[in-house]
């Protein structure tokens, strides 16, 4: 019996001092995370980190933007019909960009950058790639909401959170200064033009900046109408255009079509089956849809818009415009651009028929609301798309037309009277339009080079989520959408190859633009948090 | 012992890894190691003993000295037994036992260190005890017969003489005779388990007929509780349990499904009837923001219980208070819910059957509209939205007169009912050294629809070995196998297409091709594809128990428990070949509607979590005179480990070659990761015990995790609690007005309890005191892909445990002879340190994922009661039992944000409270449309909802959201109400349940119309405002949501408040000697159902929906025939 006790003793001994001799039994470290002295430690890892940033740019947009303007509607309604009818607010706001997530992982890589194991062009690279892409957030917030807090540090909980905006004019000075210093930072190339596209460098940055220093002139951010903001995006624009490292590509249908071209300045980039999105699906009319189809009907007054291929506009008696057979002899983006009643579209090599009671005709579910549908950027060849994915053509953020008319653009505002360099930067972009004449009539005012501009802006840009930011910088927006019932097209088939066309609104209800909408409200979450914000006027 | 059984796999090779094999090992064989040593020495444990006209305590304390064993048992078996005369020298304890308690109709077992003494429940008629009858003087001789109400004879009813030891028992017939000293005035007691007691006062007769009352109170049980049982009278914490044989009753396959309504203070919520499926059980409602799930222990080890066959399990308790959880410490705050299992008691093995097999149907399902309906409220909905119609006049002509063929898809997918079985076969026996309880079960549930099914194969030994006197060890193996199948599709989006799917479609093309409905065709979908998950669980556990005879009373429990929950899945998408056709029948295209992206693709997946579980614990429990002192200490260790792995590859050529090695070379995937944890624990606890009366207890656990820093790894978690029996103090006793109370009890606790189920149910990051950086999307860079990383949540370096402080007080009594008996609680629990973000005061320009922080206070009140009559009259003895059970929480300290509206700031209120606008009608024109305050951005209609203006400054807006109530998804109030008996041959057991304070808002498409823009509509919808329905229920139609009418609004609120019958089982005893034909001991068959009747207020759904959405697999009513068979 003893030696039982004492067997017993010992077993009770030695599970306690098992116990208590494992002592770092509770130190673990979580299995599939890496502490962030690791990070900075690595020069890779540092890469990766900075890769998520350019996972943060946006870049295919499902189908908000364009169908929230003159340019298209689609069938489903939801967040852009809401948008269009008024019905968004400070605690609903589908096109809130609050992007303080993204800024903070720029910060974070800002403020550790220094103690990193980064050093010598690696680390100046990746710090002006950095700058810029803090900078872009910058952008997009207060081309939305006018100034916005400027946050430069990865703050904690002790710190004072409760920051007030800065001025609109103080945050597109601190964008405008922050590229400047990015572009000092970045290199002319990365020595491989696809990388070049995907990355931000030295002449992509500047381009960047014209588009800026560009908003910051116009008219919604430019109340005083400062010439000095004119010239400062004319003349960085101009230095893009004269360093010639890009080039419009000749084929304008081919322009999202042929990957990492001269015409590229940046884009977020795609390769199938590693990343994809769903562009092509998209555009396909629902008949030949694998999900998720025709999220773009054009309205009728982009169609419109369209010129002929003589460059005068359907309005004018002598363009030859034969509104019983009005899709012959347009512009040469019209075919590009959009897919009409018998245009032959997709792999498949067919027509697409949107007549009323056509195979893909308006008003059937999941259809063209208009009558029409978007062909700009498709890869008619693919065979292999779904729902939001198969696609992998480059989102161009920027592209080389835009640099030509944001010049043309701040170059005319900036004169008393368009020079030749503004003639120029926009007849070549009608030129490689292919229209015939492309010269734009001499003489032309200011105001009309404006509107030139403008349209040019319409037609060449469209379907790439430029439009709304544009009629709202130019304090147009209400002009152009408020009260508006926009067109659809129906087409009735008399016989074979034979049409009649009747406009009716495809808006059921008015649009609504309000003047306090130009600018957009402050998320109401973050105003209940932080009492040091105001919002802004009307909201 | 095979090791390899409970081997982790992961990291194998990292020197942590080994050093915590090598403990796990060490452990192990260190406690195998203690079994052989003790075996080799062991022997019988021996006792001496002798006297005459002892009492039962007297012998019982003296056991208890010489041997440190405790005796459980009833109070009123040591009052009503018998004096003994005994003379055991050295002998094996057994044999006293055997002595002391044999003649007195009392059994008893030996579980672990404690000798449980009950009633007997078969007195075998054997000759020994016969043999051992007392051989007393014979001066008269009484003799009698004892029956049942019916006149059946009751054998082994025990017939003492009050106040002596002299006794005897009925033979077969029910016959006894019993010599007694003197026949005046003589008293006879008469015993038998399952009966009343009575006292026969004896005048002149000595040929008596003794007519036995049913007993059916189980109210002296003994109760399982933290780290061992009490007995139920001796409790001071809320505790609650119900007995496995009610929960069999229930009939349920899920065994959660059978506790609603059964325990008061306990939320079963029933949110789907998916095959396999079980309830969402919460205790005392919801106490913290996050998870509110309580703890489950099975057999000492925190697992799940839902798939546990019911017919294995002896009880379940619900640990509720703090004094009965705090030995759970960090994972206690939202109870603690306890399941048994049964164990082998010894006599000769009884081999039972239980099986029954039933059919299941919808419980409510709502209509969808026609299609008639479908075509006038489409075009109803266009008008409004200035859109040409969807259907010409001429079209909507043939609609309405039947032209068009229409499809009703919930018939065409669906079948009216789906097949049930549950089986069970177990064998339970033993001796003294060896007790066995085994036992196998199957179930089968099938779907709605084909193809969909749940299966559970089970299989339990539980064996307990006495190895010698001071030694016994225990293995309870289990192991399970869970079969999940179904197609390609889920059961929500099967319901959720057969909602959206088009009236007017047809299902196939004349040539027999699938017709192209350009998306849902649920008809398809349930035999397309399909989805196979299994789960296979192993647990064992080795426990070894040691009396140490040095100090009485004493005594040492090991335990070490391995457990493995391996998953594996295998989904093959499949897409549905829709081909469009034109209207000769010539193919246009092949349209792949679903699988992956249009393709085929093939998962699978493999993951596993084990579990250690190592505890050790010294016990202590011992008698000196008035003073009962009992003890634990303990130390635990848990330790898990999961990882997961999956395989994914696409475009495989054939839709038969379903293995991963012919896939496609292009979007194929292979993927997995890993996941540990660990605990380490200390616990402590003391009770003590003055003249039984008096009742004091104090626990205490530390716990340590490694989800916190080191600095705030260890929460301590205190409790304490008292008891007075009131009925047992002498003015209660001695009063004539007070003595119908058999007992009554008055408890109360307080106590620090944690919780950390936010933290392991992943809505608290476990290393969040790390800056940690996670692997991110891919980007593109030229023609390469890259990975990213990004950074985890902002680290909170002081992170630590949720805790609840519960005070709770008490009442339990009972009176005239457990007629009537009844428990009160009502309970405080306050918990602090609340993991929350405080994302909805920090601004969001910080940018980062907020931690959990310690700060968050919230109350919760409530009480519960419980009642229970019980009684026979003649022939029949039936039972009432009633239970309710209110909980309520506010929330005393949450971040509100600066500038927060009154209706978002939730101090002071209840959690999850429903904010809306306040709907005010419908505008009845559009002239009052123009005469009412602005309303968001305008444009409303007449028939467009109309909301009050709650903050008067003339418009509409978002400040004029409001709390539209109080109530929410989890209802405030439940009860049940049980009652039930048996007459002759039939017994009955009937439970209503119901719940109220229950608001659910309707979401999707029970408040949307045409959701998506053209799905089908619930038929509800048609009350929808028109100029000639202006009484109505919605609005005037839209497509898809409406900016003004899909407002979250009271409209849309429902009351969820429900009665039901949530169970029935009727039952049928063959009389024994038909039974007996078929070699049974008994024959029982019964029909059982649940949820048969609904009685609610929202009609359109069940009210325990889990997604007002209406895409949820449907609350089933079932409806089985059964049998009960013993040998």
């Amino acid at each position: 019996m003893k030696k039982l006790n004492l067997n017993i003793s010992l077993l009770v001994f030695l599970s306690f001092l098992i116990i208590s001799c494992n002592k770092d039994f509770l130190d673990r470290e979580a299995t599939t995370s890496i502490p962030e002295e690791a990070v900075f430690d690595d020069p890779a890892l540092i890469q990766l980190f900075v890769n998520r940033m350019y996972a943060d740019v946006p870049a295919f947009d499902h189908d908000l933007y364009d169908n929230i303007t003159d340019e298209s509607r689609n069938f489903w309604g939801g967040a852009p019909r809401n948008v269009v009818q008024g019905q968004w607010f400070a605690d609903n706001n589908p096109m809130d960009y609050w992007a303080y997530d993204q800024v903070r992982r720029t910060n974070m890589f800002l403020a550790n950058v220094d103690e990193s194991a980064l050093e010598g062009d690696e680390k100046t690279i990746l710090t002006g790639q950095v700058k810029f892409l803090r900078a872009k957030l910058y952008f997009d917030m207060v081309k939305r909401y006018g100034g916005v807090p400027i946050i430069t540090t990865p703050q904690t909980l002790e710190d004072d959170l409760f920051v007030a905006r800065s001025s609109t004019d103080e945050t597109f000075s601190f964008i405008v200064d922050e590229l400047k210093a990015a572009i000092e930072l970045l290199p002319e190339s990365y020595g491989d033009r696809s990388v070049d596209v995907g990355k931000i460098n030295k002449h992509s940055a500047k381009a960047f900046l014209g588009r800026v220093q560009l908003f910051w002139a116009s008219a919604l951010y430019n109340p005083t109408n400062d010439a000095s903001r004119w010239q400062a995006a004319a003349a960085t624009n101009k230095e893009v255009i004269e360093s010639n490292v890009y080039k419009l590509h000749p084929d304008f249908r081919r322009i999202m079509l042929d990957k990492n071209n001269e015409e590229e300045v940046f884009s977020v980039q795609f390769l199938k089956t590693l990343r994809e999105h769903g562009w092509d699906s998209w555009a396909m009319p629902d008949s030949r849809s694998r999900q998720d189809a025709s999220r773009r009907s054009p309205v009728q007054e982009l169609v419109d818009a369209f010129e002929m291929k003589n460059g005068k506009g359907i309005a004018d008696p002598a363009s030859g415009y034969n509104p019983a057979d009005p899709y012959i002899n347009r512009d040469p983006r019209f075919d590009a651009t959009l897919i009409v009643n018998g245009s032959v579209f997709g792999f498949q090599g067919l027509p697409v028929y949107t007549y009323v009671g056509g195979d893909d005709g308006i008003n059937i579910p999941y259809q063209t609301v208009t009558g029409y549908l978007m062909r700009k950027g498709t890869d008619e060849s693919n065979q292999d798309y779904y729902g939001g994915v198969g696609s992998d053509q480059n989102w161009q953020e920027l592209r080389y037309a835009e640099v030509l008319l944001n010049y043309a653009e701040a170059q005319n505002e900036a004169l008393g009277s368009p020079d030749a360099s503004v003639y120029k930067a926009v007849e070549d972009i009608r030129q490689r339009a292919g229209l015939d004449p492309y010269q734009l009539p001499a003489g032309l005012t200011k105001e009309q080079m404006r509107e030139k501009i403008r349209h040019e802006r319409y037609i060449e840009l469209s379907f790439e989520q430029k439009r709304y930011w544009d009629l709202r910088r130019w304090k147009i927006a209400a002009d152009v959408l408020n009260g508006k019932q926009f067109g659809a097209m129906y087409i009735t088939r008399v016989a074979e190859n034979s049409y009649t066309y009747e406009v009716k609104p495809v808006d059921g209800v008015p649009c609504v633009f309000q003047d306090k909408m130009y600018f957009m409200p402050i998320p109401q979450r973050e105003m209940e948090k932080n009492p040091n914000l105001t919002q802004n006027e009307g909201w | 012992m095979n090791l390899s059984i409970w081997r982790p796999h992961p990291e194998p090779g990292t020197l942590k890894y080994k050093r915590l094999l090598m403990q796990f090992k060490l452990t192990v064989i260190l406690i195998v190691v203690c079994c052989l040593q003790v075996s080799a020495n062991g022997f019988s444990q021996n006792v001496t003993l002798s006297g005459t006209n002892l009492s039962l305590k007297k012998v019982f304390s003296e056991i208890k000295r010489q041997t440190g064993y405790a005796v459980f048992c009833n109070y009123k078996i040591l009052e009503t037994a018998q004096r003994v005369s005994v003379d055991v020298r050295n002998e094996p304890l057994e044999k006293l036992l055997s002595q002391t308690l044999h003649r007195q109709l009392l059994d008893y077992s030996i579980i672990g260190k404690t000798i449980v003494v009950e009633k007997l429940k078969q007195v075998p008629a054997s000759a020994e005890a016969v043999e051992e009858k007392e051989n007393l003087p014979p001066p008269v001789e009484v003799k009698g017969r004892i029956t049942d109400r019916d006149g059946n004879p009751l054998p082994g009813v025990s017939v003492t003489l009050s106040g002596t030891s002299t006794g005897t028992t009925s033979d077969n017939n029910g016959h006894f005779s019993l010599t007694i000293p003197e026949l005046r005035n003589a008293v006879l007691e008469i015993t038998s388990i399952g009966f009343v007691s009575q006292k026969v006062t004896l005048q002149q007769q000595t040929d008596i007929a003794i007519v036995m009352e049913p007993d059916i109170s189980g109210m002296d049980d003994i109760v399982v509780v933290g780290y061992g049982t009490q007995k139920k009278t001796d409790l001071t914490g809320s505790v609650a349990s119900v007995d496995g044989k009610e929960v069999v009753k229930s009939s349920a396959t899920n065994i959660t499904n059978s506790l609603a309504g059964r325990l008061p203070g306990i939320t079963a919520v029933n949110g789907n009837g998916k095959p396999g499926s079980g309830s969402q059980i919460t205790i005392r409602g919801v106490s913290t923001f996050g998870d509110n799930s309580a703890l489950i222990v099975v057999d000492g080890i925190v697992r799940s219980f839902d798939q546990i066959d019911p017919n294995e399990i002896e009880s379940i308790s619900i640990l509720k208070d703090a004094s009965a959880t705090a030995v759970y410490g960090s994972r206690a705050a939202n109870g603690v819910i306890l399941v048994t299992t049964k164990r082998g008691k010894s006599g000769k093995p009884t081999i039972s059957y239980n099986g029954f097999a039933g059919i299941q149907n919808p419980t409510i399902y709502p209509k969808l509209m026609s299609g008639p309906e479908y075509a006038q409220t489409k075009n109803v909905a266009r008008q409004n939205m200035g859109l040409p119609p969807a259907y010409t006049d001429e079209e909507m002509q043939d609609i309405l007169q039947g032209r068009v063929q229409e499809q009703n898809w919930y018939d065409l997918t669906l079948n009216k009912r789906a097949f049930q079985t549950q089986q069970n076969i177990s064998v339970n026996g033993g001796t003294d050294a060896i007790k066995y309880f085994m036992s196998a079960g199957y179930m089968h549930q099938d779907g709605l629809y084909d193809n969909l099914n749940y299966k559970r194969y089970t299989v339990r030994s539980n064996v307990d070995a006495r190895i010698n006197k001071n030694f016994n060890v225990s293995l309870d193996i289990d192991a399970s196998r869970r079969d999940n199948n179904g197609s390609g599709y889920s059961p929500e989006a099967i319901f959720s297409d057969i909602m959206a799917a088009y009236p007017y479609d047809r299902l196939y093309n004349p040539d027999g091709t699938v017709y192209y409905t350009r998306e849902q065709h649920p008809v398809e979908e349930i035999k397309t594809g399909y989805q196979k998950g299994r789960s296979d669980i192993f647990q064992a556990t080795i426990s070894a128990r040691h009396e140490l005879p040095f100090i009485e009373g004493l005594y040492l429990l090991g335990r070490a428990s391995f457990g493995q929950d391996a998953y594996t899945s295998k989904i093959y998408q499949v897409p549905i070949l829709m081909n469009r056709q034109d209207d000769d029948g010539n193919t246009l295209e092949i349209y792949p509607y679903g699988g992956w992206n249009g393709k085929t693709a093939l998962t699978e997946q493999y993951s596993d979590y084990n579990t250690t579980t190592l505890n050790l614990s010294l016990n202590y429990k011992r008698e000196f005179g008035d003073h009962e002192v009992g003890g634990i200490v303990l130390v635990e260790q848990f330790d898990a480990r999961s990882k997961n792995f999956n395989g994914f590859r696409t475009n495989f050529p054939a839709n038969g070659l379903d293995e991963l090695l012919y896939g496609g070379q292009v979007q194929k995937d292979a993927n997995g990761s890993s996941f540990t944890d660990g605990r380490r624990s200390f616990v402590g606890r003391l009770q003590y015990a003055y003249k039984d009366r008096y009742l004091l207890e104090g626990s205490f656990r530390s716990d340590g995790s490694v989800a916190f820093p080191t600095s705030n790894k260890y929460g301590n978690f205190p409790a304490i609690s008292a008891g007075w029996k009131l009925s047992e103090e002498s003015f209660f006793r001695n009063s004539e007005g007070l003595n119908f109370v058999d007992n009554l009890k008055l408890r109360a606790s307080y106590g620090l309890v944690g919780n950390d189920r936010n933290v392991y149910s992943g809505r608290v990051p476990t290393f969040q005191y790390q800056q940690v950086y996670n692997l991110s999307s891919t980007i593109i860079s030229g023609s390469n892909a890259y990975a990213s990383i990004t950074p985890g949540v902002l680290p909170n370096p002081n992170v630590t445990w949720e805790s609840a402080a519960i005070a709770n007080v008490g009442l339990d009594g009972s009176m005239w002879s457990r007629l009537f008996s009844f428990e009160l609680d009502f309970f405080y629990k306050r918990t602090s340190n609340i993991l929350l973000s405080r994302i909805r005061s920090v601004p969001g320009t910080i940018g980062a994922q907020l931690p959990a922080e310690n700060y968050a206070k919230v109350d919760n009140k409530g009480f519960e009661v419980a009642l229970i009559h019980q009684n026979n009259i003649n022939s029949l003895n039936y039972f009432v039992k009633a239970n309710l059970g209110f909980a309520q929480s506010k929330v005393v300290l949450l971040d509100e944000p600066a500038n927060i509206p009154d209706y978002l700031l939730q101090t002071g209120r209840p959690l999850n409270f429903i904010v809306g606008y306040k709907a005010l009608g419908f505008f009845q024109s559009d002239e009052e449309v123009a005469n009412y305050f602005p309303q968001f951005n305008g444009g409303q209609k007449a028939g467009d909802v109309k909301y009050a203006d709650i903050n008067g400054d003339k418009v509409i807006d978002a400040n004029d959201r409001t709390i539209i109530s109080m109530d929410n998804n989890i209802p405030k109030l439940l009860g049940g109400l049980s009652f039930g008996g048996s007459y002759k041959g039939f017994d009955l057991n009937v439970l209503f349940q119901g719940a109220t304070r229950m608001k659910k808002m309707m979401y999707g498409r029970s408040r949307t119309f045409f959701n998506g823009g053209s799905h089908n509509n619930f038929r509800d919808l048609l009350d929808y405002w028109t100029p000639e329905n202006r009484d109505a229920k919605y609005p005037r139609p839209w497509e898809n949501q409406h900016p003004n009418n899909s407002q979250e609004s009271s409209l849309y609120l429902r009351d969820a408040s429900y009665l039901r019958l949530r169970s029935i089982d009727l039952g049928y005893t063959l009389p024994k000697h038909i039974s007996k034909r078929v070699g049974a001991q008994l024959l029982r068959v019964y029909f059982s159902g649940t949820n048969i009747f609904l009685f609610d207020k929202m009609k359109m759904f069940d009210p325990e929906i889990e997604n007002t959405d209406g895409a949820y697999y449907p609350q089933q009513r079932t409806l089985n025939l059964g049998i009960n068979l013993s040998f």
